[in-house]
């Protein structure tokens, strides 16, 4: 029987090795403590999480300011790719990054499922 | 009309967004559990001018999101917890690339009894404050408008 921490690494591993678009996913404490990752070599996984967390939290009040009303996703274009920030339940975030030729809707669909299935874990 | 921004530098639990929720208005903080993930911001206003004060998350993992806030700071304020060594990490960011021009002057956070009169030297290793104030930003006072005012006067405004 896995661990509840592994269960979590599995569901990472999962989304990273079965969805051909995504290159890396996390999940991260609200405050910015990283819980579980499957992340490209060499990426500094507490730096990374710090700033998923305040990326969020830019997100929730940008979003209550601007009257758009509860935070969805954050979502972030690079040139070589995209972030995506999705929370799961009210303690944790999903952060994946995708390739640049990812379908938007595909990432977010599993995305969803994904963090369904963390907010059962978590 | 914002004129200059002002960032709030310390180590955590320094109490660097406290002192923006206390001298500023409309001020908001981005926390997680009383710990700042993201920044506090409030404007200071004076007549029809402001400083935008944006308080810096403190803790070590935050390094990042203190880099991007840091940019084009025209002063800092260094909150300081009384009896303590400064910090050093706090010290570095101020002798660093981003703010060593920048004037700053040092708040000494005296919370509880710490013993009064006893005169805070500056930062070891750091270009000397404009200015070291000193008292509880929980207890009303003078405290809060001295500190406005040393603010306005750190930027020789």
């Amino acid at each position: 029987m896995a661990t509840r921490a592994e269960q979590i690494q599995q569901v990472l591993k999962t989304l990273v090795t079965n969805t051909p678009d995504f290159e890396g996913a996390a999940v991260v404490s609200v405050d910015g403590l990283v819980l579980s990752s499957v992340l490209p070599a060499g990426t500094d996984e507490d730096r990374v999480s710090a700033m998923a967390a305040a990326l969020l939290s830019l997100g929730e009040r940008s979003s209550e300011e601007l009257q758009r009303g509860t935070l969805e996703q954050v979502y972030v274009k690079g040139s070589t790719g995209y972030i995506v920030l999705m929370q799961v339940g009210t303690e944790a975030v999903l952060e994946a990054i995708a390739g640049p030729g990812a379908k938007l809707g595909m990432v977010l669909l599993e995305m969803k499922r994904a963090t369904a299935e963390l907010a059962r874990l978590l | 009309m914002i004129v200059a921004k002002v960032v709030v530098v310390g180590r955590a639990e320094a109490g660097k967004s406290t002192l923006v929720n206390a001298l500023t208005a409309r001020a908001m903080n981005l926390a997680v559990r009383g710990r700042t993930v993201a920044m506090d911001h409030g404007l200071l206003e004076r007549g029809a001018d402001a400083l935008a004060l944006v308080g810096l998350p403190g803790q070590k993992r935050f390094a990042p999101v203190r880099d991007v806030l840091v940019s084009g700071a025209r002063g800092a304020l260094f909150v300081h917890p009384a009896g303590e060594a400064y910090d050093p990490a706090t010290v570095a960011l101020l002798g660093g690339h981003a703010l060593r021009n920048v004037p700053y002057l040092v708040f000494v956070n005296r919370r509880e009894a710490t013993p009064a009169g006893v005169a805070e030297e500056s930062p070891p290793g750091l270009r000397p404050p404009k200015a070291i104030l000193s008292g509880d930003l929980a207890q009303p006072g003078p405290i809060l408008r001295d500190l406005q005012e040393a603010t306005w006067r750190l930027l020789d405004l």
